[in-house]
């Protein structure tokens, strides 16, 4: 977000995205009380459409109006927590789900979700790839390491079997795994382990913009550090932009440049990761890094709202 | 389906964290071993049949109707005075062969159509789940009697009618299956990744649901087995003097009574031993990938 | 004497048919009122400690040493006394909230269940479970009695699951993960809670979690494990300050701060080990930059030093450097 934002066309640009999931079936009093379970239902905010009677179909804002711009290089965090619509908004840039309304532009190209052929969606793979949070189902079970990578491979890269051979060991390489796992099923990879081939998965694509959706919340804490320094230096060597998801205000400030802060489908706060971090301006925001354990920290009732009323908590 | 119940399984749990090794272990239990041993056996006896059989299936005189076991005849004959031992080897073929191409046909539809509308979703998926309802309701017994009047006996009438029949049930829980491999991350990294709709389907979720199809497809042959000696045995599908199973059940009722009860014993055996065979051999399958036989 | 006595605790699992130990001779005491925190990665044994108390463990699993519970052995209890200790005197709270409580019945049932077990009167135990709910901070209570898990969040849930901890009056809390699934900001108010409901009642607490840094600050003790074994016992107070163990400081040293960018973090190498991938020698030493070669020979022993307990051969040579490390000032190296 610095002011030369503008000379740059940006890796990864949104405008006003706006995601509405219809709840079939919602009762008409279903804002106050529904609040199953982590996730979008209950976090968001449920509406009745207008003009509908009562008992109609609700319907689930999980992202409304949010816009921002990533300069090619840069690194920007998406923060929030359950229901803040933050993997919503990741899924919707990497095409996973279908913007209500809204633009995204990929190096000033828009991508429109009318019906996108396959051809369409392979040339897209090239520009924008996706880490998910759980490395223990984001490989496929019966595929080896070098398989998975191999395919990404030979469906975007003309080579023979030579080159693409070459290019897996690479790619292994870079993300610290030994050749000799190349040949190994997922199953005998440790979480870490898992993460760094769906990271080498997402790197084959040569894409522009990484979007890591929580990537290391589910590893240990010593593997989430070697996984975020692999990040940084894998940012040193390609290029590549990042996007990251993450509730973690901690990982947040390691590794992003700039951050936008989201609750209940909205921006609330947006800015250099280091000024939103030391001088936050919003209340929500505040809260957030109130929260976070460190050193010195001591835990205090921070969340606004009383229990038996709205959907926090 | 008809006679007797079919078996629905629950999907086993998610691909969760599966971690280390998890080494073969079907090869060390004990009953999927005597099952998979005999069922192989069996097939080897079918395929093998014109060379082990002591006699031809078709040869042999009235004077020697009947005979219960002798040296000649390890098995006795039955009331045509054929030797019964070879009539069991030789029947092994029909009786195998019908139930094989039931399951492969209803394998193939049932599972390209559930992972066609695991993936595709929306009204095409509804559409074949609802035919998949309405077939159902049909018991396969009568729909092949039908298609027996329609189109006349033997085995392909009834083969096809059965394999109809027997598709929603391989179809249900390849569906269900295919749709909770699909809701995982890996797959829409594939989707992510640029690979076309149809590759993601045969590359990736084929393969993840092969375990459950094929329990599926070990335990319904024991059902159709039985289903298609029904046929036989009501005089719908093999004709005499061909040599299966359940004709031969049926041809040797009429000698149970004059104390001649070795034909439709030795037959009958036969066919429960085989399906309990798969049945185990499905069981246990199922077991070893976490499913509950429901 | 102390609420809880882990004597040397080990365990067994049967893994594939063959016996596997999963934690090593651990001997840890929890005094009254004490927090002690359990801290470590995957596979370092934490949870199955906490089930160990309770006896909660697989079947097949061999216990070997002594777990006493004001001085009584809780391994040595018939079925009616092990009833007794789960229905009076010990809770457990576990992580995910929704996989612990029957989605079919009411919370007022789950609630009031353990105290119509010990026989209180239905008036009695919803009275008392009002006054709980209320406790921990949740409004209301007649409505929520009424309601289903599914129609409560994840934090109202774990409220729930500590209320129904609380509604036994027990002596000793065994706290499994409790936070881990919640979000940050309602992890830091049940946090608060649980203290204040700690302090009011007197209670013991075993606290099992990843989160050092959560630890060290509601809890008065940490013990740190790895791969099955107590590497580190020491004052929460001074854990910044003095991490004793290599891993601790590593530990530490690995977490990024919101305050402020490392360059680069400081990374423990490699993975962590399980239990029964642990050799000869010291259990950490394949990672520890510090590792001589009478770390790999020989396993070193749980011994006092300083404020706290440590198992370490070169704690005393290595100790202003952990101190950097753990602070961030110096590399992990």
């Amino acid at each position: 977000m610095s002011d030369k934002a503008a000379d740059v066309v940006p890796a990864l640009q949104v405008e006003r995205l706006r995601k509405v999931f219809p709840i079939r079936g919602a009762r008409r009093d279903a804002p106050a009380e529904v609040s199953a379970g982590p996730g979008l239902l209950g976090r968001g905010l449920i509406t009745r459409r207008r003009g509908t009677r009562p008992g109609a179909s609700a319907e689930l804002v999980a992202v409304d109006d949010v816009s921002f711009a990533v300069p090619p290089g840069r690194s920007l965090a998406v923060v929030g927590e359950s229901g803040s619509g933050k993997t919503t908004v990741a899924r919707m840039i990497v095409g996973l789900e279908r913007p209500t309304q809204g633009r995204i532009l990929v190096a000033g190209r828009e991508r429109s979700w009318r019906h996108v052929s396959s051809r369409e969606r392979r040339r897209r793979a090239r520009e924008v790839q996706i880490i998910f949070q759980d490395p223990y189902s984001s490989l496929d079970p019966r595929q080896t390491v070098r398989k998975c990578l191999d395919e990404a491979l030979r469906l975007h890269f003309d080579w023979n079997g030579g080159r693409r051979n070459a290019r897996v060991e690479e790619l292994l390489e870079q993300v610290g795994l030994a050749r000799r796992q190349a040949d190994t099923l997922p199953r005998a990879l440790s979480g870490g382990q898992r993460q760094r081939v769906a990271i080498a998965r997402a790197l084959a694509c040569e894409p522009r913009v990484l979007v890591c959706d929580e990537a290391v919340a589910s590893l240990d804490v010593s593997i989430q550090a070697q996984v975020l320094n692999l990040m940084s230096d894998i940012r040193d060597v390609t290029g590549v932009t990042y996007l990251f998801i993450s509730h973690d205000l901690a990982v947040v400030r390691q590794v992003s440049d700039d951050v936008i802060v989201m609750r209940t489908g909205h921006v609330v706060e947006s800015g250099p990761t280091e000024q939103v971090l030391e001088s936050p301006q919003h209340p929500y925001t505040k809260r957030l890094l109130a929260a976070i354990p460190r050193p010195g920290w001591r835990p205090t009732a921070i969340s606004d709202a009383a229990e038996s009323t709205g959907p926090a908590a | 389906m008809s006679a007797t119940a079919a078996p629905v399984l629950a999907p086993p749990p998610a691909a969760g964290a599966r971690r280390g090794r998890r080494r073969s272990t079907l090869l060390r239990d004990p009953v999927a071993v005597a099952a998979g041993l005999f069922i192989l056996g069996l097939v080897a006896v079918a395929v093998l049949a014109p060379w082990i059989a002591p006699y031809s299936p078709s040869a042999g005189s009235i004077l020697s109707g009947n005979e219960g076991i002798s040296s000649a005849h390890w098995l006795g004959t039955d009331s045509f005075g054929r030797d019964l031992l070879s009539r069991l080897i030789f029947g092994a073929r029909l009786s195998l062969l019908g139930p094989a191409l039931i399951i492969a046909i209803s394998t193939l539809v049932g599972a390209t159509l559930a992972i066609a509308a695991a993936w595709i979703g929306g009204w095409p998926d509804q559409v074949v789940s609802r035919v998949a309802d309405i077939l159902f309701a049909f018991p396969g017994l009568i729909f092949a009697m039908i298609a027996v009047s329609m189109f006349g006996a033997g085995l392909i009438a009834p083969v096809i009618a059965l394999s109809i029949s027997y598709t929603p049930y391989l179809m249900r829980v390849v569906r269900a299956a295919a749709i909770q491999q699909r809701a995982l991350p890996y797959v829409s990294a594939c989707y992510v990744e640029g690979l076309p709709a149809w590759k993601i389907c045969l590359r990736h979720l084929l393969p993840n649901v092969a375990p459950i199809l094929l329990v599926q497809a070990t335990l319904s042959f024991g059902y159709a087995l039985v289903d298609l000696a029904a046929i036989s045995y009501l005089g719908l599908g093999v004709q005499p003097p061909a040599a299966e199973w359940g004709l031969m059940v049926s041809e040797g009722q009429s000698s149970i009574l004059a104390g001649h009860p070795q034909e439709s014993l030795a037959a009958g055996v036969m066919i429960i031993l085989t399906v309990v065979a798969f049945n185990l051999l499905g069981d246990r399958l199922a077991s070893r990938q976490g499913m509950e036989l429901a | 004497m102390n609420v809880l006595e882990l004597d040397a605790l080990a365990v067994d699992l049967l893994v594939e048919g063959r016996l596997s130990r999963v934690i090593h001779e651990v001997t840890l005491n929890v005094a009254e009122s004490q927090a002690v925190g359990l801290v470590g990665e995957s596979g370092a044994g934490k949870s199955m400690t906490s089930r160990a108390v309770m006896r909660l463990l697989p079947a097949g699993a061999v216990i070997h040493g002594d777990i006493r519970f004001w001085g009584r052995s809780v391994l040595a209890m018939d079925t009616g006394q092990l009833r007794a200790f789960r229905l009076r005197d010990a809770a457990m709270i576990f992580q995910d909230p929704r996989a612990h409580i029957n989605p079919v019945r009411t919370i007022g049932d789950f609630l009031t269940e353990a105290l119509l077990e010990r026989g209180e009167s239905r008036h009695r135990a919803d009275a008392i479970v009002s006054g709980l709910l209320s406790a921990v901070g949740i409004t209301d209570a007649a409505r929520r009695m009424r309601q289903y898990p599914h129609e409560l969040s994840g934090g109202l849930l774990q409220r729930v699951m500590i209320a129904a901890a609380l509604a036994i009056e027990p002596k000793l809390l065994l706290a499994d993960e409790p936070t881990t699934a919640l979000d940050v900001t309602t992890q830091s108010d049940v946090m608060v809670n649980l203290g204040t409901q700690r302090r009011e009642r007197r209670l013991a607490m075993l606290f099992i979690t990843h989160d050092l840094e959560l630890a060290a600050a509601v809890c008065d003790r940490i013990a740190v494990m790895y791969a099955g074994y107590l590497v580190e016992d020491s004052p929460a107070a001074s854990l910044h300050a003095e991490a004793l163990h290599p891993y601790t400081a590593g530990l530490l040293a690995s977490r990024p701060s919101p305050s402020a960018r490392s360059r680069r973090l400081a990374a423990i190498p490699g993975r962590p080990l399980s239990a029964f991938e642990a050799g000869d020698g010291c259990v950490f030493a394949s990672r520890c930059p510090f590792a001589v070669d009478r770390c790999r020979a020989e396993r070193p022993m749980l011994r006092e030093f300083a404020s706290g307990r440590v198992a370490c051969h070169r704690v005393e040579e290595i100790r202003g450097r952990l101190s950097a490390v753990a602070s961030g000032t110096a590399a992990y190296e």
